[in-house]
């Protein structure tokens, strides 16, 4: 396999259609809708779009139909940002090494990216509660205690991690609680080379927040390290709600917002 | 006491078993050589090597694990840490590197067996970045070796084998452009 994957019928795999340019090797089969089988397999555009004959899209939902729905069965292409060999450091064009933090988060039971994801959700960061119900993630409760945010927020960025834009995006929402140290946080991110990824996090916190002096401080704190491979990493406008539309009688509300955990978690 | 034999002295006290550990970087200057620089003995960090042969092994072992993590936890207020562990395909070094090990007697250890790659292999994983002036100044270092051969040096960088990240290749390249010139340089 070149960097192919097994796609399931998930949000993951409606998102990709259309977005990653990807090039399909192999015809989607309709699902047997109302017990029958088209006769012809359809191929899929790179758009993502199947167009199937006249004939087979009648037959499934009659004459005149134009809306049908797909379940991809079994769909090979090459993204190469889905490619398994592919990690956060080898994207960011860097090296990466055997963290003793990725270790003990194993030993707390969080034994793979997802499970990082599903302890970040457990902690408030609702927002990717859909990527972890997709991927059918769990995280044992793990107290602060035991594993402080600044701990699970450098963790998501360790390089050694299959590349995964959700996890820098959690770790961005997880920087941004009011609990986080700055000096601690900086400090794990020195140790398990973590650094440009944060420094990416928290420029992009200073641009949206520019009066919140925790992303200076944190910026201060951290030594210099390159910037990350363009590309490596999410678009800064992923970290946070951005929205074009204000209500005119709430003038002080604003366009756009850092994702927070939410409270009571 | 340098600062990595107080890391070392810390790990090998909270250990209950043998392990062998693998030095390079600064720490491996700082212990692994006669009249090491003075800017290795101020290095904060322990860095080291993981053969592939080994990995399953130690990352099987986790009181090895938890011990690393009590030193660093109580290193912290003085700034001293190992963290930077990586496997043998994340380092620039030559084939046969293994082999080519040599043993590091300070500090004195009940658990840790401690070694570091020969010469010419340090001065390999000293191009990764490019060789800038800190890392240049460790290869002259190393280049002053009673163990080394220059031609051993040209051969290691010949055969050296690299991670498959295109930055690293790129820095490795613009390395051995100096360091070539100080092979010259030294055979003048």
């Amino acid at each position: 396999m070149s960097g192919g994957s097994r796609i399931n019928e998930s949000e993951r795999s409606k998102s990709f259609f259309g977005s990653a340019g990807a090039s399909p090797s192999r015809a989607i089969e309709i699902a047997d809708l109302k017990g029958e089988r088209p006769r012809e397999p359809l191929s899929a555009t790179p758009e993502g779009i199947a167009h199937p004959t006249s004939e087979a899209n009648a037959r499934i939902r009659g004459p005149g139909c134009r809306v049908w729905r797909l379940q991809i069965r079994e769909l090979r292409v090459d993204i190469p940002w889905m490619d398994s060999r592919l990690t956060f450091a080898a994207r960011q064009g860097a090296t990466f090494h055997v963290s003793p933090l990725k270790m003990k988060a194993r030993r707390l039971g969080l034994a793979n990216a997802d499970s990082l994801v599903a302890l970040a959700v457990q902690r408030g960061c609702r927002h990717y509660l859909p990527y972890v119900q997709s991927m059918n993630a769990s995280a044992p409760r793990v107290t602060r205690a035991e594993f402080p945010d600044e701990e699970l927020a450098v963790a998501l960025l360790l390089g050694s991690w299959p590349h995964e834009p959700v996890m820098v995006r959690a770790a961005a929402q997880l920087a941004g609680a009011p609990s986080i140290r700055p000096d601690e946080l900086a400090l794990l991110a020195e140790r398990e080379r973590c650094v440009p990824a944060l420094r990416h996090i928290a420029q992009a916190g200073r641009q949206t927040e520019p009066e919140n002096g925790f992303w200076e401080e944190l910026l201060r704190l951290l030594p210099p390290a390159p910037p990350p491979r363009p590309g490596s990493m999410p678009h800064p406008s992923r970290f946070r709600s951005e929205t074009g539309i204000v209500n005119p009688r709430r003038q002080d509300m604003p366009r756009v917002l850092w994702l927070r955990p939410q409270k009571g978690a | 006491m340098t600062n990595a034999e107080r890391i070392l002295t810390a790990l090998d006290r909270h250990l209950d078993h043998p392990v062998e550990l693998t030095l390079f970087g600064r720490a491996a200057l700082a212990l692994g050589f006669s009249n090491p620089p003075p800017a290795a003995e101020r290095s904060l960090d322990v860095d080291g090597i993981i053969p592939a042969s080994q990995m399953a092994e130690l990352e099987a072992d986790m009181q090895f694990w938890a011990a690393l993590e009590q030193v660093n936890e109580e290193l912290k207020s003085e700034g001293l840490y190992l963290t930077h562990l990586f496997q043998e395909d994340q380092i620039v070094l030559a084939p046969g590197w293994l082999q080519r090990r040599e043993p590091v007697s300070r500090p004195t250890c009940r658990h840790l067996k401690l070694l570091r790659p020969a010469a010419a292999d340090l001065i390999l994983t000293k191009m990764m970045r490019g060789a800038d002036d800190e890392d240049l100044e460790d290869i002259r270092f190393l280049l002053r070796q009673p163990e080394l051969r220059m031609e051993g040096v040209a051969l290691a960088i010949d055969r050296a084998v690299l991670p498959d990240v295109e930055e690293v290749r790129m820095l490795f390249e613009r390395a051995r452009e100096k360091v070539r010139h100080e092979l010259n340089r030294d055979c003048h």
